[in-house]
């Protein structure tokens, strides 16, 4: 029993290092690339979910949430197709953290961190 | 004074003592006596090209309780013992001149770490001490005066060690507060502890975005009937703009003051209860450009620790993710309350 769990926990361990790991090294690079770009509603919306998708295994590797606050400008500009989009992603797993993005995306640029 | 101790009158008996064996002898120890003499002006001297720390024990791995003073650019000082740490080397040294900002208070020794031959002039040598220093013939970049004139102001400077020594206590009774005495006494306060543990108290396990709101909240925290860090509640928007609001409260920028300007390169090397501000490049609201980002340090130089609205043991711009995949934050403030 005992051994069982310490196997998957391991197997969990080692498949969020694969996933981190395949992140390229110019992933900030894009993303902040994609926060400016001017977005169109029914061609963007599969890059927006891209992104959505990067935001949450970044979610997991840093606490900072840097990559949201980032996007934060580009979904005050684009509310509609970034609500549309997180409904496409959203399933029972990441509902919670998708719920946690989708606040800072809606706050951070209207309110400031302050 | 060599002169005096190597006079052939006092060490060869009187048996021996004739008319020519004494001159020769008489020439012989005035040669001896005229070099050791020569030798001990001679020690050998350096004349600063960069702030460094003056410390008063050859410890340069911990924190910073040991500095003692600051040897700002233009400082000249004589090597008294000299240890090697590897590349580098740990000179204990004697003082002649700190030009301000420079400072230095009292203690039994002052130790210089010497990481390199690049902010050290040598000014003077001592033959029988091996030196890694720049020759008095080279050039000197950044240096107006000449070697020769500098070798001179230094053998005048040993001369007057005394004279020199009330000046630098003079001026350490000048000098600002001594700042290294102010950021101890604010890291050790009552009020900083309070913030710190009110920031970790109310943090969350990731960022809400909030970080400069929780900072601020700590800040403003005291215990019944005290005050905080800042007297009154903060209203701004944005964690870059810390920088020059928290100056209203009595916090300065340690970036704005040498040595810390030219030392402080990471925000692990801030002291604790030190609020540390960041720009970002993200925006935030219709007209601020950069939001920034700001935390609390919770632990003393070279140990981790910094909370915001959310704990993390690297500072912001320094965490795996920001190695691994870049970062745009930048430490711009290092504030402390004087």
């Amino acid at each position: 029993m005992n051994i069982k769990i310490i196997i998957l926990i391991l197997i969990s361990v080692f498949t969020s290092v694969v996933v981190a790991a395949e992140l390229p090294a110019n992933t900030m690079q894009n993303l902040e690339v994609f926060s400016k770009k001017k977005l169109n509603a029914k061609t963007d919306i599969e890059e927006v979910k891209k992104n959505l998708e990067l935001l949450l295994i970044l979610d997991d590797e840093d606490p900072s949430r840097t990559a949201v606050i980032m996007l934060s400008k580009s979904y005050s500009e684009n509310s509609v197709l970034y609500d549309q989009a997180i409904k496409e992603v959203e399933n029972e797993k990441n509902s919670k953290k998708l719920s946690e993005i989708r606040t800072i995306l809606r706050n951070y640029f209207k309110n400031g961190n302050g | 004074m060599s002169l005096v101790l190597f006079s052939p009158d006092k060490v060869i008996p009187q048996n021996l003592r004739t008319t020519n064996n004494m001159l020769i002898l008489r020439i012989l120890f005035s040669i001896l006596g005229l070099t050791l003499f020569s030798l001990s002006l001679h020690a050998q001297s350096y004349r600063m090209n960069a702030n460094y720390y003056l410390r008063s024990n050859a410890n340069f791995n911990t924190s910073d309780n040991n500095i003692v003073g600051v040897l700002s650019p233009g400082s000249t000082f004589t090597v008294l013992q000299k240890k090697v740490l590897g590349k580098a080397e740990a000179l204990q040294v004697r003082i002649t001149s700190i030009p301000p900002p420079g400072y230095v208070k009292l203690a039994k020794e002052y130790w210089v770490y010497k990481p390199n031959d690049k902010d050290f002039k040598q000014t003077s040598t001592e033959d029988n001490v091996a030196t890694e220093g720049r020759s008095t013939s080279e050039p000197c970049p950044g240096c107006t005066e000449p070697a020769q004139q500098a070798t001179a102001t230094s053998t005048r400077n040993t001369g007057d060690i005394a004279d020199v020594s009330r000046t630098i206590t003079a001026r350490e009774n000048q000098a600002p507060g001594s700042l290294d005495e102010i950021i101890k006494k604010y890291s050790e306060s009552d009020e900083v502890k309070y913030s710190i543990n009110y920031a970790l108290k109310h943090k969350k396990a990731k960022s809400q975005g909030y970080c400069y709101r929780s900072v601020k909240r700590a800040l403003f925290a005291a215990p019944p009937g005290k005050k905080g860090l800042i007297p009154e509640r903060m209203w701004d928007q944005a964690a870059l703009m810390a920088k020059n609001n928290l100056k209203k409260y009595g916090f300065i920028n340690l970036l704005d003051t040498e040595p810390y300007k030219t030392q402080m390169k990471s925000p692990k090397q801030a002291p604790k209860g030190a609020v540390l501000v960041y720009s970002s490049g993200i925006p935030c609201g219709e007209t601020v450009r950069d939001c920034g980002h700001i935390e609390i340090k919770t632990d003393d130089a070279g140990k981790p620790g910094y909370v915001s609205d959310y704990f993390s043991n690297d500072a912001i711009n320094e965490t795996p993710a920001a190695r691994r995949y870049g970062t745009n934050y930048k430490l711009v403030g290092v504030m402390v309350k004087k």
